[in-house]
């Protein structure tokens, strides 16, 4: 899930805002602050019967329901491009799909390095993509074995990729079935 | 352009979902309001039994509930906004980009620890740089403490800079 930047500003804002509206409430139930005995409900019932007011709301209620819908749907998580742009000399323009380029790296760190269930995702970033793979780690590692491997594939994707349009992350995880693997020991 | 360190889910998204939910209902409020005064449907406003009911001298219990909601939805939305979202692997040494998570740590830890020389039993557990091993030694071995200190630091040398720490009991004859 993606997280939009606006949400710890929004979360803070509707915070004091949801804040502001409970003291209010306890004003008007306790009148510790005086606020509530100086709000005049007639002007809210003059606003409400206003003739404009319907059409106000309604224009509201359209932008709010569209922001709501959009704030929703902004943590929807984006496909990354299918192709990469390579850095290339004169005016032609060379693309690669970088689709095809994860899962041989899945298999080679699922051989290369003592991990399980490695799984793939491709990130944009500024000037290319980023292959982040993830994978759980088979308890019996070292971790010499694992940063060997993870050294191996960065410089199989450099040595394909000098000018690093493509870059590989590698994310070790627990192992997945731990109590699966507690066999009995005998001492 | 770096790429972020992998990290935990902000603890403002969930915050988040629902204010949206909340900016949504309002939509609804309003909307309501507008086809009920348009004639589009023949309900009544509820925007306007709302603005009724503020004549009272005193709210009403629900009235009273939703401020105790929206006091305690406030707060939480406050602090979450300010938690920063934490870092949920470690680094590793190495050229290739690699990072590990707190648990694979005390996978192997424990692993490591349960293979040294007269050890039972090890489980592991690490918080923030410290790695705290707790082994159960078998009747009279003591000195499985240093093992289990090397073997550790070898299985896990290079992953990130912790400190160990041995937390050994001797099982009974």
């Amino acid at each position: 899930m993606r997280t939009p930047a606006i949400d710890r500003p929004a979360a803070a804002v509707i915070g004091l805002a949801l804040l502001a509206a409970g003291g209010v409430i306890a004003d008007w139930r306790f009148d510790f602050a005086g606020v509530w005995s100086r709000f005049d409900p007639d002007a809210v019932d003059r606003v409400v019967d206003a003739d404009w007011f319907a059409w106000v709301a309604l224009a509201a209620a359209v932008v709010l329901a569209v922001l709501a819908v959009w704030w929703l749907l902004a943590r929807v998580p984006r496909p990354a491009e299918g192709r990469v742009a390579l850095t290339a000399n004169g005016s032609d323009r060379i693309e690669l799909d970088a689709r095809s380029v994860a899962p041989r790296l899945r298999a080679d760190l699922e051989r290369n390095a003592p991990v399980d269930h490695v799984t793939s995702r491709r990130l944009d970033r500024k000037g290319g993509q980023v292959i982040r793979l993830r994978a759980h780690v088979d308890p019996r590692a070292d971790g010499e074995s694992l940063i060997k491997a993870a050294g191996s594939l960065a410089e199989t994707v450099a040595t394909a990729f000098p000018d690093g349009e493509v870059t590989v992350r590698v994310i070790v995880d627990g192992p997945r079935r731990e109590r699966a693997r507690r066999t009995p020991r005998v001492h | 352009m770096k790429l972020r360190d992998p990290r935990h889910g902000p603890a403002a998204t969930w915050p988040a979902v629902l204010a949206a939910l909340l900016l949504a209902g309002l939509a609804l409020l309003l909307a309501q309001h507008a086809a009920a005064e348009l004639g589009w449907t023949g309900a009544d406003s509820w925007l306007r039994s709302a603005a009724a009911a503020l004549h009272d001298s005193e709210p009403s219990v629900w009235v009273l509930i939703g401020g105790a909601a929206a006091v305690l939805l406030g707060l939480w939305f406050l602090i979450a906004a300010f938690l920063p979202a934490r870092r949920s692997h470690l680094p590793a040494d190495g050229d290739g980009d690699l990072w590990i998570s707190p648990r694979a740590v005390e996978a192997l830890a424990s692993d490591a620890a349960v293979r040294a020389p007269g050890v039972l039993h090890a489980d592991s557990e690490l918080r923030r740089r410290r790695l705290k091993v707790k082994a159960l030694l078998a009747p009279g071995r003591e000195a499985a403490v240093a093992d289990i200190l090397e073997t550790v630091g070898e299985r896990l040398q290079g992953l990130a800079e912790l400190e160990v720490a041995v937390q050994a009991k001797e099982a009974h004859r």
